[in-house]
């Protein structure tokens, strides 16, 4: 690495950590937000805000809604996460084991990794029989009340889990104990059963069951989850239904995986 | 620029230069409106420049790339290693993308309704006619391939993967995309062609009116020979109410993309996918 000065780098550190929080803010959706949203979203000053967000609409990373203030996605980050996904052996080798999954239980499933106070969808296949729930690859989903984020965070060291939880409770305002409550309860299910199922942690009659994977040679911890939007859907039934097989394929793609680089 | 061809491919497959990177253009960035935080343009537009033919990249191929000071270069690649969205291999001295990458946005676009749906339009064209389809949309003053699909066997190697960029004046799916513009949007864009392109304008904008022409007569436009002595692109506008037009286009040797051909099935095939997506778009 060269001998760069260490006031630049933190600089450039800085700079660029902020433009990534703006383009973050939108949460890999289709919802458009204005600077005033993200200004509250961010904690950055609203020059910065407009700074930042003038860039990235001159990159093509956000563009403006029609007739309003709000700015949406735009193409600009498509290439680059399809540049990532066509490059990872470790995503192309552990995708037909998901889709077998999918199939035999006719869910869709999730391989995601820890990303901030959120879990970040790296690999994800349907069963044909799964049209509603509108999630992919690049989906960004809350780590404190999905199944797929229990799972991540039970499987840490105590230190690091602990950590994880105080930083989830400072963001999570009014809904602290509501999330607290869930959390411990999954805990307790992945202590008995190795699996812990979550109703409407991210979508209204969705829900979500899931396991810890350790992937690679350096054995990072990721989330398996199978989920699926049914009216009413009765819990209980389908975590018994859907763990077992689940964790049988966890164990397969941990196997799979075993030779490959940790990182996707 | 540098070729960014795909790793593909068979030994008999050519590698045709249509695309330029996916790379925001940061030459350009003083001619347009508003201000611009340098160092977080130049990480953007560092993440851009790998293509999914590259798995790692090192510091001097970023500098070709980029044609940034190498100094500047490994600063803003080591402020994105720390920040996790590149791996840094220090053996080999080599750069790849991270998956935190998937979190700028990709979801937004790549999960969108109409491009779920559109994919399986778009295979079922590539399988049965044995050729390229892809879908585009405008970004500035370039086509950007949203979706790109291939047949089995299809002989060529294309750069044009998701993600790649065209010139909208210098190619059919450009030319396609102009045509479902209204004409003051058309007029304006074509004016910042022309400044860009200058030299070339004239022959540029004749070649346009006839490609509008074929539009307007047909729905699509047709470009034999033209840019790889060897290959035929016909590509038709997709207009989404609500929506920024689209563009389908399919790609092939000029073997197989023929004018008979072309009037017989793969233009009536091409917009009866335009159609579908339209479909889609519409209930969406």
């Amino acid at each position: 690495m060269s001998a760069t000065p260490t006031p630049m780098r933190a600089e450039a550190i800085l700079t660029v950590s902020r433009g990534m929080h703006v383009l973050r803010a939108f949460r890999s959706a289709r919802t458009p937000m204005a600077n005033a949203d993200l200004v509250r979203v961010t904690g950055l000053p609203k020059a910065t805000v407009s700074r930042l967000t003038s860039t990235l609409l001159q990159l093509g990373f956000l563009l403006h809604v029609r007739g309003s203030r709000e700015f949406e996605l735009a193409a600009g980050p498509l290439g680059i996460g399809h540049a990532f996904l066509a490059s990872s052996e470790l995503l192309q080798a552990a995708e037909p084991c998901m889709q077998d999954l999918a199939d035999q239980l006719g869910v869709s499933v999730a391989l995601a990794i820890a990303d901030g106070r959120d879990m970040l969808y790296v690999a994800y296949r349907a069963s044909p029989k799964v049209a509603t729930l509108r999630l992919g690859v690049g989906s960004v989903l809350p780590m404190g009340t999905t199944s797929i984020g229990h799972a991540y965070l039970w499987a840490q060291p105590e230190a690091q889990r602990d950590r994880l939880i105080e930083r989830l409770k400072r963001s999570a305002g009014a809904l602290e104990t509501m999330m607290l409550h869930g959390m411990h309860e999954s805990f307790s299910e992945l202590e008995s059963s190795g699996a812990c199922g979550v109703l409407g942690g991210f979508q209204r009659d969705s829900y979500g069951v899931a396991v810890p994977v350790r992937v690679g040679r350096s054995r990072t911890v990721m989330g398996l989850s199978c989920g699926k939007a049914d009216l009413q859907p009765d819990l209980v039934a389908e975590r018994k239904r859907i763990a077992p097989v689940l964790k049988g394929a966890a164990a397969s793609l941990e196997k799979l995986l075993a030779g490959f680089e940790g990182q996707p | 620029m540098p070729a960014a061809g795909m790793a593909s491919g068979s030994a008999a497959a050519r590698r045709v230069a249509l695309a330029a990177p996916a790379r925001p253009d940061i030459a350009h960035a003083g001619s347009t409106r508003g201000t611009m935080v340098t160092p977080f343009a130049r990480a953007l537009a560092l993440l851009g420049v790998f293509t999914p033919a590259d798995r790692w990249l090192r510091n001097r191929d970023l500098v070709a790339r980029t044609q940034l000071p190498a100094s500047t270069v490994s600063r803003i690649a080591q402020s994105l290693v720390v920040l996790g969205y590149l791996h840094y291999n220090a053996d080999e001295r080599k750069y790849r993308l991270g998956a935190p990458v998937l979190a700028l946005g990709y979801a937004a676009i790549a999960n969108s309704e109409l491009q779920r749906a559109a994919r399986g339009h778009l295979q079922t064209l590539a399988d049965t006619q044995r050729v390229h389809v892809n879908l585009s949309s405008r970004d500035r003053l370039d086509l950007i391939v949203l979706e790109s699909c291939s047949g089995a066997q299809v002989p060529l190697a294309l750069n044009l993967h998701v993600g790649a960029r065209v010139g909208i004046a210098s190619s059919p799916m450009g030319w396609a995309l102009l045509a479902a513009l209204p004409e003051l949007e058309r007029y304006y864009l074509m004016e910042n062609v022309e400044r860009r392109v200058t030299g070339e304008w004239p022959r540029l904008r004749r070649r346009l009116g006839k490609a509008l022409g074929e539009v307007y007569e047909v729905g699509y436009c047709t470009s034999l020979g033209e840019w790889g002595r060897e290959l035929g692109m016909i590509a038709a506008p997709v207009v989404v109410e609500g929506n920024a037009p689209f563009v389908v286009a399919c790609v092939g040797s000029s073997a197989q993309i023929t004018r008979a051909r072309i009037q017989r099935e793969l233009g009536p095939k091409l917009l009866s996918v335009a159609r579908s997506i339209q479909q889609v778009g519409t209930r969406a």
